[in-house]
């Protein structure tokens, strides 16, 4: 008999024998550029692997130079599906004392595509925001 | 508000000074309504219902499932504009926590298209990984 492991949708079905740890994160490491020079928003991120982990440094566009926006953890890295160990999303947090930033990407045909979704904290009445960002990848 | 000075760390952050009047508040009327995939075949999100309940938007899901669909039930959602300037929602969030996986749904309109992108990330011993989806709905 097949037992099958809990499940909100069909796609996320499987046989409970069906494991595979989400270990591989080469897809996501390097210097990711922003493929529109014109930017006003994030200019680059510097994804590096540490011990299954992954570590975040985000650059933005600000003037006279850019804005280092330090490094996070990433809060979770994620596959393309159930059963695959090629992280190719991940998720990130950060937060300033004027607004949070969250932080969704993923690998797509050799694109980084990160959507932010920023919500101000502060009394300047800026709306939060979402934007959505493509980077390629260093030396590519 | 003018002459007070706005923390940022990307410049699409600043808010112009023809704006500075709006009241911060975004409309979400744009997102309202139900939404079907355009994938019928879809093992995943079949439809999204956003409606407006006082000041703020709600989701229901309704997931593939045999026999039936999964029905996710209603949480908040977080709407977001375009930029820091619009009154305009075009971007929400949301999350589910099922006790064996949470997901969390980051969701933008594009030229008249709801995408979703889906972090599914399991909390069982089931060895699912975790998992990015996207998927596409339009406005019945």
């Amino acid at each position: 008999m097949t037992h099958y492991a809990m499940h909100r949708k069909a796609e996320d079905r499987v046989e409970l024998s069906a494991k595979k740890p989400l270990s591989d994160l080469h897809r996501l490491r390097g210097v990711w550029i922003n493929t529109n020079d014109k930017t006003r928003g994030i200019a680059k991120v510097v994804l590096t692997p540490t011990e299954g982990r992954l570590m975040v440094h985000v650059f933005g566009i600000c003037d006279p130079a850019l804005c280092d926006w330090g490094k996070t953890e990433a809060e979770m890295l994620y596959a393309d599906n159930i059963t695959s160990h090629y992280a190719s999303a991940f998720t990130a947090q950060y937060r300033f004392d004027f607004a949070e930033i969250q932080l969704q990407a993923n690998w797509n045909q050799g694109l980084l595509v990160i959507g932010t979704f920023t919500t101000f904290t502060d009394s300047s009445e800026r709306s939060n925001y979402f934007s959505r960002e493509f980077f390629r990848q260093e030396g590519n | 508000m003018s002459s007070q000075i706005m923390n940022y760390m990307r410049s699409e952050e600043e808010l112009t000074a023809a704006s500075s009047s709006h009241a911060g508040a975004i409309m979400a009327e744009s997102l309202l309504g139900t939404w079907v995939n355009t994938n019928a075949a879809t093992r995943g999100i079949l439809r999204v219902a956003l409606t407006a309940s006082g000041h703020e938007t709600k989701l229901r899901v309704f997931a593939n499932c045999a026999p039936d669909p999964c029905d996710w039930g209603e949480v908040k959602v977080g709407v977001f504009a375009s930029d820091v300037n619009s009154n305009e929602a075009m971007a929400w969030n949301a999350f589910y926590d099922f006790g064996f996986m949470e997901t969390h749904l980051q969701s933008h309109i594009r030229q008249g298209v709801l995408i979703i992108a889906k972090f599914d990330r399991f909390k069982d011993d089931s060895g699912r990984s975790n998992y990015f989806s996207k998927e596409f709905f339009y406005r019945v």
